[in-house]
């Protein structure tokens, strides 16, 4: 019995539900799979999980699965539909071990062919899609936080400080995220993201805050 | 432990115990010195002659100069009419020869046994008196013998590197071959005993030896030994007591030796620090236990020379296994090198410890004998021996086949100390071992053609490709694959027994292939272009994997609106210099465009990979070819 309930538990935690559209309000916009372009949303469309959702300044959507479990996106947000699921803290573990994973550096000596490429050259131009989307999804994860999938938003904004490096210079939402790894008692985890936020702090209230983030959660370890 | 030669000494060494050397012939000459200091006797005191056979010894010796006489006389002469006689006896003492054989049950353990042979003699004068006209007078001599022999067992073990230990019994059976002496008095005196013995080297150069006959008397022993001249020089001293003998320490005996392999000379002074005045009363009162060594011997000046009459290299390791651990695969050459195909156990048979040099030769892959890395191992003990291998590229290797390896033990004889053979299975150049990480060897054969082709692709290209600076990788890619997958068919390993993997100038000659073919010969063209390319293994658990291709494009994360806005279809991985690079999945089983495959791949890496944890599981392993 043991083993069926958590063959039934893995199952629903790695196969997100979909989503019906209950309510668009605004530019709702979705971005399909691994489609490059996006689409209007309406209400009664059928999202999967491997859907991205957008709104606008001024925009809403309401999502429900076939469980009766919804979701509201708020304005100015995105979201993957696969992170709109409750993940076991010991999936979030995983996948932040698998995050380490894909920063190991490789052990690579050979040098670039300069003949044929030349120097590379490094872009200064900023992108605008890619850094309000990356906000967006910033702003999606706290919502999902709010909404009790922390886990999940956990993830989703790793993910983004990653890959859209612009947003991972906000002091204060990197704080909000690593503040909610700290709330899950994930103490080394926690004190982890703290020491990678204190290169992007500048003032010393923030470097205050940060010190007496990791002093407490290192007293909370020694007590323990 | 301080002489490679056998001692000598049945006395010492009942057990017969060795340490090497296969024909061995040696000689003890003697000088015997009176008590007066005005007569020296020289004889020759010991031949002896001796064979090692695999874990059998055997041993004989003749003993001319191991005898004792003793002669009392009566006292005054009796003289009758003109007849006068005295009387005498005359004692005899003498061991003829002896036997021994010895069994070694490993480097650490013998058992042995020594048989001598003893003859006593007694003569005893007798007045014969015949009256008659004229008495006479005269003397017969009535002879006594006792012939015997005297077996001894004993054994040796090796406790370490340094310490020997040794147990043997003292006249533990004697055979009598006819009578006993007319007075039994006079026989010796033959108590039956146990001897311990231990041996220790203290250091390098310090060794110490210990002999306990618990009975009567102990030696106890100290030398020094230093190499010079590719040989030993042993200096040292024995010091004995003997309940029969005073003082309490009744014997120095010092002592000074060369050795090498093949000889050995020594030199011995038995000094007894008691005057021998032949105080024959004590004799016809104790007897003597010892012809050699007892209260009325003199000192001895001994001159000892052993030599190896065979020059037949002791064996100093052996083997006692060699499993061959992977199959040859002639492509995968550095992972011959890495890894050892063949794994062995020698033992160390000497009680020094030595590198073992490991050497292997297999005719079908091997243009010489291939040295792998040295073993040290401790005295008379198994150390692990890994026999790793270079492919030459001179050889055919187009039809699998079973080659005989030959596998050799060296140490520092220029002959080789032991040798075996196994089979080892060669395959194909285009076999491969099914580990996609080692898929890399084939993406540098027929680097030629791949460069040729790239090349050609990227001059008929390069304003597509020069478009934005920014993108001259990602550009590049499009256009190589463009070009690649031209005609392009996807068919299914052709053998399906083992593992095939085409070069990537067959691929693109015979214009198709399975997945591994497929990613290997793109990879190939990418890397020759100075494009990163990594496998992604995807692992099932019905054990069918797919492979296809991550590609570094040049990009960091900043610049992924550049080729997408769908985060989704990339992948960051850091580089050397800490900054994260943009990588795609791509598909090289799709033909239909570049951006399909891509999309086709991302897919399957964000499920896999990403969703499913897949690198954290090991389902899903990248591995970078460079």
């Amino acid at each position: 019995m043991k083993i069926l309930m958590f063959v039934l538990f893995v199952s629903q935690i790695l196969f997100a539900q979909d989503f019906i559209v209950q309510k668009v309000s605004g530019n709702v916009f979705v971005q399909k799979g691994f489609e490059e372009k996006t689409q209007k949303v309406n209400t009664g469309d059928k999202l999967k999980s491997n859907d991205l959702i957008i709104t606008d300044e001024s925009a809403f959507i309401h999502l429900k699965d076939k469980n009766g479990n919804s979701f509201v996106l708020k304005s100015n947000s995105a979201v993957g539909v696969n992170y709109l699921r409750k993940m076991s803290l010991n999936d979030l573990i995983l996948a932040l071990t698998q995050e380490e994973i894909r920063t190991v550096p490789r052990n690579s000596n050979k040098t670039p062919n300069t003949a044929v490429y030349g120097t590379e050259a490094r872009m200064k131009k900023p992108f605008d899609f890619q850094n309000k989307l990356g906000q967006k999804k910033i702003n999606g994860a706290k919502q999902l936080a709010e909404s009790g999938f922390v886990e999940s938003a956990i993830l989703a904004a790793k993910e983004t400080f990653r890959k859209y490096p612009a947003t991972g210079k906000n002091f204060g939402d990197r704080l909000y995220f690593a503040d909610l790894v700290k709330n899950l008692g994930l103490d080394e985890e926690s004190i982890s993201e703290y020491n990678k936020i204190s290169k992007i702090a500048e003032t010393d209230a923030q470097k205050e805050i940060l010190s007496n983030r990791i002093e407490g959660v290192n007293l909370k370890i020694i007590r323990n | 432990m301080t002489d490679g030669f056998r001692k000598n000494s049945f006395e010492s060494n009942p057990g017969n115990f060795v340490a090497k050397s296969d024909w061995e012939f040696s000689a003890i000459y003697g000088a015997d010195f009176s008590s007066s200091g005005s007569n020296i006797s020289n004889d020759i005191f010991l031949i002896s002659l001796s064979k090692k056979m695999d874990r059998h010894y055997f041993y004989f010796r003749y003993t001319p100069a191991f005898k004792k006489s003793f002669i009392i006389s009566a006292g005054n002469n009796i003289t009758i009419d003109s007849s006068s006689a005295s009387l005498k006896t005359t004692i005899n003492y003498s061991e003829k020869f002896g036997l021994g054989y010895s069994y070694s049950f490993g480097s650490n353990f013998s058992l042995g046994f020594s048989t001598r042979y003893f003859e006593e003699e007694m003569k005893e004068d007798v007045f014969n008196f015949f009256i008659g006209d004229t008495s006479i007078l005269t003397t017969s001599t009535s002879v006594s013998q006792k012939k015997f022999w005297r077996t001894d067992f004993g054994m040796n073990y090796l406790l370490s590197e340094r310490i020997r230990l040794n147990l043997s019994s003292k006249n533990l059976f004697l055979l009598n071959e006819n009578g006993n002496l007319s007075n039994k008095h006079f026989e010796l005196k033959l108590k039956k005993g146990i001897i311990f013995g231990l041996e220790s080297k203290l250091s390098e150069n310090l060794a110490l030896n210990f002999n306990w006959d618990v009975a009567s008397s102990f030696l106890l022993g100290s030398f020094y030994l230093f190499e010079i001249f590719g040989g030993k020089v042993i200096g040292g001293i024995n010091i004995t007591h003997d309940q029969t003998q005073n003082p309490f320490i009744n014997v120095i005996m010092p002592t000074v030796s060369f050795s090498s392999n093949l000889y050995s000379v020594s030199l011995s002074y038995i000094n007894y620090l008691q005057s021998r005045n032949n105080r024959l009363s004590d004799f016809a009162e104790k007897g003597i236990q010892n012809i050699v060594s007892n209260q009325f011997a003199d000192d001895k000046l001994l001159l000892s020379m052993n030599f190896a009459l065979s020059f037949k290299h002791e064996k100093a390791v052996e083997f006692l296994d060699v499993e061959v651990t992977n199959d040859i695969f002639p492509t995968l050459t550095e992972e011959f090198v890495n890894h050892p195909f063949a794994i062995g156990h020698a033992k160390n048979l000497t009680d020094k410890t030595i590198s073992v040099k490991p050497i292997s030769f297999i005719p079908g892959i091997n243009n010489e004998h291939i040295y792998s890395p040295t073993v040290e191992i401790a005295p008379n003990s198994i150390g692990e021996v890994k026999f790793f291998t270079l492919i030459s590229d001179e050889k055919n290797y187009e039809k699998r086949k079973i080659d005989n390896a030959e596998f050799l033990l060296f140490t520092t004889e220029p002959d080789y100390e032991d040798k075996t053979e196994k089979p080892v299975l060669i395959n194909t150049k285009n076999n491969w071992d099914g580990k996609v990480s080692n898929l890399r060897y084939f993406v540098y054969r027929s680097f030629d053609y791949s460069l040729d082709f790239a090349t050609r692709t990227m001059k008929n290209y390069s304003s597509a490709i020069d478009s934005n600076v920014y993108l001259k990788k990602f550009n590049s890619v499009k256009v190589l694959f463009s070009e690649f997958v031209k005609n392009m068919n996807y068919f299914s390993d052709p053998r399906t027994s083992f593992e095939y993997v085409q070069f990537p100038k067959e691929t693109m000659e015979r214009k198709g292939g399975d997945c591994d073919d497929l990613s290997v010969a793109f990879a190939s063209i990418l890397e020759i272009a100075g494009i990163e390319t990594a496998f992604v293994d995807f692992k099932s658990d019905d054990g069918i994997s797919h492979v296809n291709l991550l590609i570094n494009t040049g990009l960091n994360s900043s610049q992924a609106e550049l080729i997408t806005q769908n985060d989704k279809k990339y992948f960051l991985r850091e580089n050397q210099n800490g900054e994260d690079e943009i990588w795609i999945p791509l598909e090289t089983t799709h033909f239909v465009s570049f951006e399909s495959s891509w999309n086709l791949a991302a897919e399957k890496f964000y499920r896999e990979a990403i969703e499913n944890f897949g690198l954290q599981k090991g389902k899903v392993l990248i591995t970078d070819i460079y």
